[in-house]
Order: C-alpha cells, then sequence, then structure tokens
C-alpha cells in the first residue's frame, strides 16, 4: 500500500451522514508476465446514501476492476497493488483485513455479478444460498426464521413461488431468475451500498427491464446506494443519478445524468453515444465511428488515454495527461479529462440538420 | 403470434429468399418434441435486408439454420432463385448452399485456430477449385481484406487467437464474401462486441451490402441495431411470427402486437432523466417449447389475452401499409 492516505485525509467541511463512500486517487494495477497492467489509474469520486452511480466504458476500461476494488476484493489476488483511498462511512475499506472485510461484506456492501449461474454453487439449493447468507451474520438466527425470511427475500425479488424456488437448484432456473436470486442474496442483510456489475448483460431485453425495476425500487425503498457498471449507456440512463464513463482506467467523463445525457464534453463520450444504435432514431441512421481500438493495458505512453483515436488530439494531448475539471462555470458538477472538450450537444445538431439537408 | 399466415409474402418471382411453412422439431429425451420453429413464412428481395428479432428461445437461430439446411427443416420449404432446396440431392444441396453464407456471434469460435488469417478466407474458394489461379485468389483475398478495414500486410499471417474480436468478424465477413454469395446470413454477430466496434462493423455491413447488391437475413435481439441496418423487421415469438413490418413502423407510437408493444417498452429511452417504476409484477417467462400454449402462443403473456386466443390461432394480417400483425385484438388496440 502506497502512502497516500495521508494526502488526502477527510476534510472536516464534509457531512459524513451525506457521503456514504469516497474514493480518493485509487489505483489498481496488476503485475503480469507481459508487464504492469494499470487497470484503475487515480479514480476519485464520492457517493452519496441512497444515490445511484452509473459506470459505463468499454471492455478493458476497468469499471469492473473498479467495482471489486470498491468490494475489497482486488487486493485477494496476489499479483495485485491498490494504492488510494477508499472510506466506506467514514472507515477506511482500502485494503481491508480480513476481519473487516468479512464484517462489511454482506451486511454493509454487497455485489450482484454479470454469470448468476457461475455466481451461485450448483450443488446448494437456491434457498441455501440466502439462508447461509443471513445466518452468517447473524449467528443466533435460528434456521426456521432463515428459511422463512429467505422466502420472504425471494418473494420480494419478485420470485413467483418462491416456496418451491427455495427448495431448487441453480441449474432448474431461468437466467432471470437466477440473478433475481443473486439479487435477493444481496438484499440479505440490508447492505448500504450494491454494486451490481453488468447485471442485465445475459438477460433478454424484457427481463433486463424486469430487473432493472426491480433494483430501482428497492434502492428508493430501503434508501440504498447503488454503484451501477454497465457496458451499455442504455441500461444506465434513467436508473442513476450520477454518470462516470470510463476508458483505458481513467474517468474521462463525470456528471449528473441529467446533465450527461444532454451534452457531453469529452469526444470519447460523445463517441460513445453517438455510436449507438437506438430504437429512438431514424430507420438507418448513420453512425459515427470510433476508429481503432482501445490501447494495450501494458503500453504506458504519456498523455491522454484517448489521443490515437481522438480526432481532436494535438501535440499536449499526446504529452501531459488532461484533468478531470469542470468545462463551464455554469455547471461545476460536469467535469471531463480533456484539453479540447467539445459541445455534444452543438455538434449532435449540426449533424442532424446536415442529414436533413441531404438528397 | 404469434400466428401463421404469408399475406406478408411478396411476388413469388421477386424474391431471392422465400421460406413457406418452414417447422424444425427436435426429438426431446422423454419423447416430448421440441417445437423450435412452428411454420413461418418469409422472403427476402435482392439487395433487402430482413431482420429477425426476438427473445432467446423464439427460433430465430434455428430459422438462419434451417435455411442453411444446417439440419434440414421438419417440413416446408426453402426456395433460393427460385430453386426448392429441400428436393435437392446431398451434392445439389451442397452447390446451392455455397451462394448462402452464414456467420455466427462468436467470432474467435468460428474461425479455425490452427489456420492463418490468409487460408481462412481462402479456403471456401480452394475447396471449391474456383482459385486455380494462385495469385488472382490472393489478390482476391488481399482485396477483400481491404474492403471489411483490416491491413492485409500486418494480418496476412495471423492466427485468429491474435486477433481482437472485431477482427476475427471482420475475417468471417471477408471469408463469406469470398465465396461471392447471394445471401448473408448474420447471427447475432455484433453480440459479442463493444459499442464503438459494433457502429464500424454496422456501417460496414451497410457499405458491403449496397456495393454488392446482397440480400442479408439479420438476425439480432437488439432492436435498435436491427432498426438500423433493416429494411423490414421480422418479430418471432416462441417459433411463430408475431409481426413483419417495414422498418418505419418500428417506433414507440406506431400500433403494434402486444408482443412487439412489450419488446419496444423494454427497450430504455437514452435520456437522463430517473424513472421510477415502482417494485415490478411478477415476472411471465416464456413457455417451454416443449409444450407451447394452445391458440395463440403468447396468450400467456398477453394484457389483451381473450378466450378466443386459447382456441384459435391468428394469422397474419395487413393492418397497416407494410405492416402484418397476427392477433386476434390489435384493431381494438389504441395509442
Amino acid at each position: 500500500m502506497i502512502g497516500t492516505n495521508t494526502l488526502h485525509a477527510v476534510p472536516a467541511d464534509i457531512e459524513p451522514s451525506k457521503t456514504l463512500l469516497r474514493v480518493r486517487d485509487l489505483s489498481a494495477s496488476f503485475s503480469t508476465p507481459s508487464g504492469e497492467v494499470v487497470s484503475v489509474e487515480r479514480v476519485s469520486f464520492d457517493l452519496h446514501r441512497g444515490k445511484t452511480l452509473g459506470i459505463v466504458g468499454e471492455s478493458g476500461s476497468g469499471k469492473s476492476v473498479l467495482g471489486r476494488t470498491i468490494m475489497g476484493l482486488t487486493g485477494l489476488s496476489g499479483n495485485a497493488t491498490v494504492s488510494g483511498q477508499i472510506l466506506f462511512d467514514g472507515v477506511d475499506f482500502t485494503n481491508p483485513d480480513k476481519k473487516l472485510r468479512s464484517e462489511f461484506l454482506g451486511s454493509k456492501i454487497a455485489m450482484i455479478f454479470q454469470d448468476p449461474l457461475s455466481s451461485l454453487n450448483p450443488v446448494k439449493l437456491v434457498g441455501t444460498h440466502v439462508t447461509e447468507t443471513l445466518r452468517q451474520h447473524d449467528r443466533s438466527l435460528s434456521r426456521r426464521d432463515a428459511k422463512e425470511q429467505a422466502i420472504g427475500l425471494l418473494d420480494k425479488v419478485r420470485i413467483p413461488d418462491p416456496q418451491r424456488r427455495f427448495g431448487q437448484y441453480p441449474h432448474e432456473l431461468s437466467g432471470g431468475m437466477r440473478q433475481r436470486v443473486g439479487i435477493a442474496i444481496a438484499l440479505a442483510c440490508s447492505p448500504q451500498l450494491l454494486v451490481a456489475d453488468e447485471p442485465t448483460t445475459a438477460l433478454d431485453v424484457t427481463v433486463q427491464k424486469h430487473v432493472l425495476d426491480l433494483l430501482g425500487a428497492i434502492c428508493e425503498e430501503q434508501g440504498m446506494a447503488m454503484i451501477l457498471v454497465s457496458h451499455d449507456l442504455g441500461v444506465v440512463a434513467g436508473r442513476s443519478d450520477e454518470v462516470m464513463v470510463m476508458y483505458a482506467g481513467r474517468i474521462q467523463e463525470k456528471a449528473p445524468a441529467s446533465e450527461f445525457f444532454v451534452r457531453q464534453y469529452h469526444p470519447y463520450a460523445y463517441g460513445l453515444l453517438a455510436s449507438k444504435p437506438m430504437l429512438d432514431s431514424p430507420a438507418h441512421a448513420e453512425l459515427l465511428s470510433i476508429t481503432g481500438r482501445p490501447p494495450d493495458p501494458t503500453d504506458r505512453f504519456p498523455g491522454c488515454r484517448f489521443a490515437p483515436r481522438c480526432q481532436n488530439a494535438r501535440a499536449i494531448c499526446r504529452e501531459q495527461e488532461p484533468l478531470l475539471e469542470p468545462v463551464s462555470d455554469a455547471a461545476p458538477e460536469h467535469k471531463a479529462a480533456c484539453f479540447f472538450p467539445i459541445d455534444g450537444l452543438a455538434v449532435r445538431t449540426t449533424v442532424d440538420n446536415s442529414q436533413e439537408g441531404a438528397p | 403470434m404469434a400466428g401463421t399466415g404469408k399475406a406478408h409474402l411478396k411476388e413469388k418471382t421477386d424474391a431471392r429468399l422465400r421460406v413457406e411453412d418452414l417447422v424444425v422439431e427436435f426429438q426431446a429425451k422423454s419423447g416430448q418434441r421440441v417445437h423450435a420453429v412452428s411454420g413461418i413464412s418469409f422472403d427476402i428481395l435482392p439487395g433487402e435486408t430482413v431482420g429477425i428479432v426476438g427473445e432467446s428461445g423464439c427460433g430465430k437461430s434455428t430459422v438462419a439454420r434451417a435455411v442453411m439446411h444446417l439440419p434440414q427443416p421438419t417440413s416446408g420449404s426453402v426456395v433460393l432463385d427460385n430453386i426448392d432446396l429441400t428436393e435437392l440431392s446431398a451434392e445439389k444441396l451442397r452447390e446451392s448452399r455455397v451462394r448462402m453464407q452464414l456467420i455466427f456471434q462468436d467470432p474467435i469460435a468460428s474461425l479455425n485456430p490452427r489456420r492463418r488469417v490468409k487460408d481462412l478466407v481462402a479456403e471456401g474458394v480452394s475447396i471449391w477449385n474456383r482459385g486455380d489461379d494462385k495469385a488472382r485468389t490472393e489478390s482476391r483475398v488481399r482485396e477483400l481484406l481491404e474492403s471489411v478495414g483490416l491491413d492485409p500486410d500486418t494480418i496476412w499471417n495471423r492466427y485468429p487467437y491474435e486477433l481482437s474480436g472485431g477482427q476475427c468478424q471482420r475475417v468471417s465477413i471477408a471469408r463469406a464474401l469470398m465465396m461471392r454469395p447471394e445471401l448473408l446470413i448474420c447471427d447475432e454477430i455484433l453480440s459479442s462486441l463493444d459499442v464503438s466496434v459494433q457502429s464500424q462493423m454496422l456501417n460496414l455491413l451497410k457499405r458491403t451490402k449496397r456495393e454488392l447488391g446482397l440480400s442479408l437475413m439479420f438476425i439480432s435481439h437488439d432492436l435498435g441495431v436491427v432498426k438500423n441496418i433493416s429494411d423490414r423487421i421480422i418479430v418471432m415469438y416462441l417459433g411463430k411470427v408475431a409481426e413483419v413490418m417495414d422498418v418505419e413502423a418500428l417506433d414507440r407510437e406506431t400500433i403494434h402486437h402486444p408482443y412487439t408493444d412489450l419488446l419496444l417498452e423494454s427497450v430504455p429511452k437514452v435520456t437522463g432523466e430517473r424513472v421510477f417504476p415502482g417494485l415490478p409484477g411478477e415476472v411471465q417467462e416464456l413457455p417451454s417449447p416443449l409444450n407451447p400454449p394452445s391458440g395463440c402462443r403468447f396468450r400467456t403473456r398477453c394484457p389483451l389475452a381473450t378466450a378466443l386466443c386459447v382456441e384459435e390461432e391468428p394469422q397474419l394480417e395487413e393492418k397497416a401499409r407494410g405492416q402484418f400483425i397476427a392477433c386476434h385484438n390489435v384493431a381494438s388496440l389504441s395509442k
């Protein structure tokens, strides 16, 4: 662990009651045979109680490693280094020891994963998964009470006939059902933060909506905060209070959701949105192509990580790393890491007009 | 329908591919039968892109394979350029099949890991002895690799594991085009790719199709992608066709089959406004294809289902210009 903690002592003016999670200069890297891979690089953000933060990025952007690092799981692999600071409810959770981790995981922070089949034990009953979490954190709970609570939880996540499902094995359930079991396990001890890593990627669109509605409703009802990680801006849209776009380990743009979907400042964030084929766009709409592909994670070239693919890149972009800063005074919460930010709204309007004018 | 019916088919002579009453069933263990595809009909015109959408398990991939006769459909006809493939001998079928090329979802698994890119792309031609002239084959491989956005010189001797998913999918497209097909069948070919790569591939497919006058059968679960590439769209549900429409009709305002509506409602709106829908109701999942519901197969999940839907299967009817819906109650729908 690198001694960055002292650099970022908690300022006195922050109300501890409001901020649930405080992440400062968080980096996570792995030493691999082909060199050091920096998966998350100097990431800082705050998450308030009951709020949802959407993290979007393509594969290799570091979004999943970030989620796992917040869970205190990255340090478990021997080749990983985590530096910076994670404060959960005022407690340093950066590189938690075994005791702290088992105290927090499940009861304060819980996680749901992309693949609900591989995150459930195939030889354990669905119900056992839920009751073992309950009894792990409350040793005095009797088996019968645990079963009753578990069935209540399965019912809460809208699993039909929870009595019967309790005694079934994971393979007997559909993908959507399994993901709901995953949610029931995560909710068992009423955590304050839920990290949902691509929770709907393996699901059909109708089931996806159902699961997202469920998560949203539970967050609202229990005042639970959520970090919603997805490769799909559509999943995050409408479900987050704040959106963060990651690329090659760094935050490129961060804004309140209501602003982000109107106007993007970072060319990559704009490109991500403009290259997505959408139902609400006209048929055969021309899509923007971001040429090239993400950089090799072992290649630590200087400057902006997106510069090799960016059409606006100039010399400074290849020399200096842009900081995540507010772009205009009007919206201090809307930050982008770019020397030459664009105005996504203006660009889109121009493109639309020129298309209308075309024959 | 979801139901059957052929009201949506175009003139026989116009179609490049015409599929009628296609049925594909598989034997299950217990003596039951899996009704994967139960009597669907559709056609594709020259230069047209037909998109097929539906949830997993609706039979859309089975349709693609049945068109290729991999395996042969249980019944029904597949007519390619006025030749009925179901009546051909094995050898003749093999010859006809070259004119259709299928591209799969998993770009890395669908390429032989022990072959180099140059051989992968040239493989079809070498099998069919169309490339006796080695130099000409090579220049065509180069040309195709370039047209799919790959640099032949860097990629020439590479193996699939040395390429990214997007690059492999480009190689698969080049490999399919090598045979100069008339019909390209794309089965979820964008699903495993990142958004930025997805848009590159969509633009590439649209351009290639235009340049070569290809017909395209584009299977996807993503309505946004299908709307972007297709001219006509078929919505499938549990082995049946629920709706066929011109692409312009695919929006949230038009009146649709209740199943299409369910799909459309499920697609998130990409806006910043938070939605607070409250706790959802119980899930209605896709019924088992071992024992599909009687009458309209969608009735178990349909908000409009009546007694008639249990007894009688609805037929595809033209409800608006270019829009065919198989539903007893859709006339009573209003938005």
